[in-house]
Order: structure tokens, then sequence, then C-alpha cells
């Protein structure tokens, strides 16, 4: 793993999200609740329209904590997603990360992740965390 | 069944149940959220969004969530690498149940072991239920 700055940036491109994608992730995931892949169901509620699953864009906290602190996060790692707005097909989400806190010598570390849509708009945001090795 | 808020029972353990985690079934995941870090394949080894799918609710209880439902919260620990192939043991209870601000929330957890015995992910899931 490598050391990091407190207040480093770490961030992933973005990614588009379909209806095709959101049906894809239903069938891998096996989560076909209709508020996700049925749009006639999901324009009688609050949504108004079919919304992303939110796992489908915590996939992406994850693999940026993967991408950056590799076999430790599977080992010593924590995430705490709140889903605060919905991810709706045509939306592009860009997750950024903030390391708030890192010691090289116990390996701990906070980041702080926000995914938001192309409106700067948050749609999840994340507290992450890996505890120190050997805890 | 479909489960009803006045239903859900605070503190009820369900058994143990089994889960093999599938080649198959990481790269079609991994396909799905279009991840292609190559870690996963290099070393064989389980992306841990993938809990997503192994530690979820419905695979340690007989329940479906009604048409509606919210995942509002979700908390993942994990304590230990798994690798493609490796059967797993799923279980869960049910922490918390409240009604806050008009809606009806609940709180599960799941805690996965490996066939060695340790404890591998430990999932906290708070969804809130339709009205």
């Amino acid at each position: 793993m490598q050391n990091f700055e407190k207040g480093a940036t770490i961030s992933l491109p973005a990614k588009e999200i379909t209806q095709a994608m959101i049906c894809e992730y239903a069938d891998a995931a096996d989560d076909h609740n209709p508020l996700h892949i049925d749009e006639d169901f999901a324009k009688t509620t609050s949504y108004g329209g079919t919304i992303a699953h939110g796992m489908l864009s915590m996939a992406f906290i994850q693999e940026l904590m993967v991408r950056n602190f590799g076999v430790d996060y599977l080992t010593r790692g924590a995430i705490e997603v709140s889903f605060t707005a919905p991810v709706r097909p045509g939306d592009m989400i860009e997750t950024n990360g903030k390391v708030t806190a890192f010691d090289a010598e116990t390996g701990k570390a906070a980041v702080q992740v926000i995914c938001q849509n192309q409106n700067g708009e948050k749609v999840l945001s994340a507290k992450c965390s890996l505890r120190a090795k050997d805890a | 069944m479909i489960m009803k808020f006045a239903d859900v029972e605070v503190g009820k353990e369900y058994p143990a149940q089994e889960f093999v985690v599938a080649e198959e079934g990481i790269r079609a995941y991994l396909a799905a959220v279009k991840d292609n870090t190559e870690l996963y394949e290099k070393e064989r080894l389980v992306p841990p969004a993938y809990a997503a799918v192994f530690a979820r609710w419905e695979a340690v209880a007989d329940e479906q969530l009604a048409d509606g439902t919210v995942h509002a919260k979700q908390k993942f620990e994990y304590y230990k690498p798994i690798h493609w192939g490796e059967k797993l043991s799923v279980k869960g209870v049910v922490k918390e149940a409240k009604e806050k601000r008009g809606m009806k929330f609940v709180v599960r957890e799941v805690d996965v072991y490996d066939s060695e015995g340790d404890l591998v992910v430990v999932s906290t899931i708070t969804v809130i239920f339709p009205a």
C-alpha cells in the first residue's frame, strides 16, 4: 500500500449510468426491485421514474478504495455509505475521495468519498477507513 | 414471503446459509459495474463490492422486500480477503426497527464466514419500508 498525505485526493473517471447498466446490475446482483427496472412501476412512486440501485454507485467507491489501497482494504477496510439522492439513467457519476487521515506506521487511514452527478449534486457520500495493521 | 414492517422481529436470528462465490457471478458483477481492476483477475480475489450479493438480506432470509423498499444506508466491514470459488457461511440478525419522521426504518446485520470459520465481512443494512 502506498503512503498518502493528509488531504490527498483520489478519484475515478466519471461513469455513465444507463438503464441497460441498471438492468445488467439487477441481473448480476439478483435484485429486481421494480423501482430500478420497471419504468411503469417506478413512475407511480415518488421517484417518478427508475433509479439505479444504491449498491451500483457504492461499487464505484469500492473500486476507488481498492485501486488506491489494494489488498489492505480487503483485509482491514470499512465503508459506510449514505444514499443521499437518486441516481437516474442518463446521469454521469464522478467519484472523488479525500484522505482525511493516514498513519504510515499503523496503516490506519480515513477517506471521505463523494459521488456526484453531472449537475454537481451529491448522490452518495461515504466514510471509508482502514483499521490499523494487526489491530 | 413479502415482509411487512409489523412483522419485523428485532433480535431475530436467521440460520446460516451457504454461498459459493462463483467466478461467473463475479465476472458478471464486475462487468455490470464496469470495474476492470486487475487485482481481482490476477489474484482471483472477490471484489469487496460483491458483498452486496452474498451478504444481502435475501441471502439469509426467505423474505422478499416489498416493491418500493428503499436502501437508505449500507456499511461493510472487511476482515479477510475472499477468493473465487470459496464457500461462505452467511448469517443474519435483525438489529433495529423504528419509525422516524414518518418513515419505517429497519436495520439488519449479516455476518459472513469463510470455510475456515473466519469472519470475512460484516454487512449492516438500513432500509426504509414503503409507506
